[in-house]
């Protein structure tokens, strides 16, 4: 039901909410690299690292695990 | 997944932050760069820290898939003392650095203030910039996206920055109906699979943008976006191949004034990728250079665009190290084809390196502005006198033409409009 719908609307004239219903299709439910609990902000790591004795994995590069490629 | 989660705290950090492309005005951070930088084999690579930030170990790759996992159980072992470097883990060891324990950390930055690497991390995007999402995905040959999504050919997903100088060119744009070039310039170098070494508009990838047309028509608060872009390159960057992307966009943007307050756009198109590197043997074995890839076939994207907030808005980031290194080399040129001793410039620069590679960023970008300021007032006093000298010519060729020649006299310089 749901994909007729989206072939009916995409049969119209684009609205901006089908544009972004495209590309919201194109977002995977579940991405394996984001299963990491990755931090950004190093002061919070090393804060996080002390109060639970673990080590710190660093991975620099030139994208973020979140967003961008690398 | 499970065991880095269980066994490490995980940290991101932006190569060009660490490596000082970036500036970051937190000092606590710059001093962890810099240790980290000591440390480091390559720009980019996998380091441990303990909890007061000193560097226990760097690997830039593992002899095989299962040396990842055995490398975690080294590392959550490692004590403070010593970096273990290792190009490849465990077999080609590198020398170790001896590190001395740093200072107590701060727990968190000062109240009220930002965390330049979380800011990085969300785009690096300055004030009033719009921070662009992007999203796109292989199609199988019924035209449906690929199902796996961990290599980077087959789902990728990016961000870039939409300039506030750009949003107010295509603002200016919009009642002409056709976008500038840069607008679909920008999307085109983002709109493309693979990773980041195939990216086709980027040096030293020998890219051409074929086509870049977008146009803008009124379409209720919004203006509907219609484009086509077009990419052809031979990669040039740790292998060889080419890459040729050809998109047709449909979107919509709103705008406030001159900046854009929302985007949304959507292509189809198709999308060849070859990159051979002559790779072969395990992936964990060849982590900085990527492996092969060959596809042809149907892509989609889409890009959402959205004002950056100022919380997460990356201070600075105007003129970085890197740009004023790019104005460096023009400006030497001049100098030497001036035929102006080197010799000053020559001595600061000397200095530069070394600063560059202890990750003592502050000071080498001092040094480049040294330099730079040198090398701008040479150009200036040139300009000054080639000025001059044109005014005395254009004086000489009056009086030749039997012309009349009204003198000023004046308390300033010609070359001040106050005067």
């Amino acid at each position: 039901m749901f994909r007729l719908m989206l072939v009916l609307a995409l049969a119209q004239d684009p609205t901006p909410e089908s544009v972004k219903s495209q590309i919201d299709e194109l977002r995977p439910a579940k991405l394996a690299w984001a299963d990491i609990a990755w931090k950004t902000c190093p002061l919070e790591a090393m804060a996080e690292a002390r109060r639970s004795k673990r080590p710190i994995i660093t991975w620099v590069f030139l994208g973020n695990p979140g967003d961008e490629r690398c | 997944m499970r065991r880095v989660n269980d066994g490490f705290v995980a940290l991101a950090l932006k190569a060009t932050l660490v490596n000082g492309v970036m500036r970051t005005d937190d000092a606590e951070e710059a001093e962890l760069y810099a240790r980290l930088k000591r440390c480091m084999l390559a720009p980019q690579g996998i380091g441990v820290l303990n909890g007061s930030g000193q560097v226990l170990a760097w690997v830039q790759m593992f002899d095989d898939q299962k040396q990842i996992a055995a490398f975690l159980d080294h590392a959550v072992a490692l004590k403070p003392g010593i970096t273990e470097r290792y190009m490849s883990f465990p077999r080609n060891r590198m020398d170790d650095r001896d590190v001395d324990p740093p200072a107590a950390p701060a727990e968190s930055h000062a109240k009220g203030a930002r965390c330049p690497a979380r800011a990085a991390a969300k785009g690096a995007t300055a004030k009033g910039g719009v921070t662009a999402r992007l999203y796109g995905r292989a199609l199988d040959a019924h035209g449906k996206p690929v199902a796996d999504t961990v290599r980077q050919e087959h789902y990728v997903q990016d961000q870039f920055s939409i300039s506030r100088e750009l949003q107010a060119a295509i603002a200016m744009s919009l009642e002409i109906g056709r976008l500038p070039e840069d607008f679909g310039r920008l999307v085109a170098t983002h709109a493309h699979l693979g990773h980041i070494d195939v990216r086709p508009l980027m040096e030293p990838n020998v890219g051409k943008l074929e086509r870049a047309d977008f146009k803008a028509t009124k379409s209720g608060d919004a203006w509907r976006l219609d484009g086509t872009t077009e990419v052809a390159s031979k990669q040039r960057i740790n292998g060889s191949g080419e890459h040729i992307v050809k998109l047709t966009w449909t979107g919509f943007a709103t705008f406030d004034g001159g900046r854009m307050t929302r985007l949304v756009l959507h292509a189809r198109g198709t999308e060849r990728l070859l990159f051979e590197n002559g790779s072969r043997g395990p992936e964990a074995a060849r982590l900085p250079g990527g492996r092969g890839i060959d596809q042809e076939g149907g892509v989609r994207y889409g890009i959402v665009g959205e004002p950056v907030s100022d919380e997460n808005a990356v201070e600075g980031a105007g003129e970085s190290i890197q740009e004023k290194m790019k104005r460096l080399g023009p400006a030497i040129e001049r100098r030497r084809n001036a035929g102006r001793d080197m010799q000053p410039v020559g001595r600061l620069l000397e200095k530069f390196e070394p600063h560059m590679k202890e990750g003592r960023f502050k000071e080498a970008e001092a040094i480049l502005d040294e330099a730079l300021k040198l090398l701008d007032e040479e150009g200036s006093k040139v300009e000054k006198v080639e000025s001059k000298v044109k005014w005395l010519g254009s004086l000489d060729a009056a009086k030749r033409d039997g012309r009349p020649v009204m003198y000023f006299l004046m308390l300033g310089d010609l070359d001040d409009p106050s005067c």
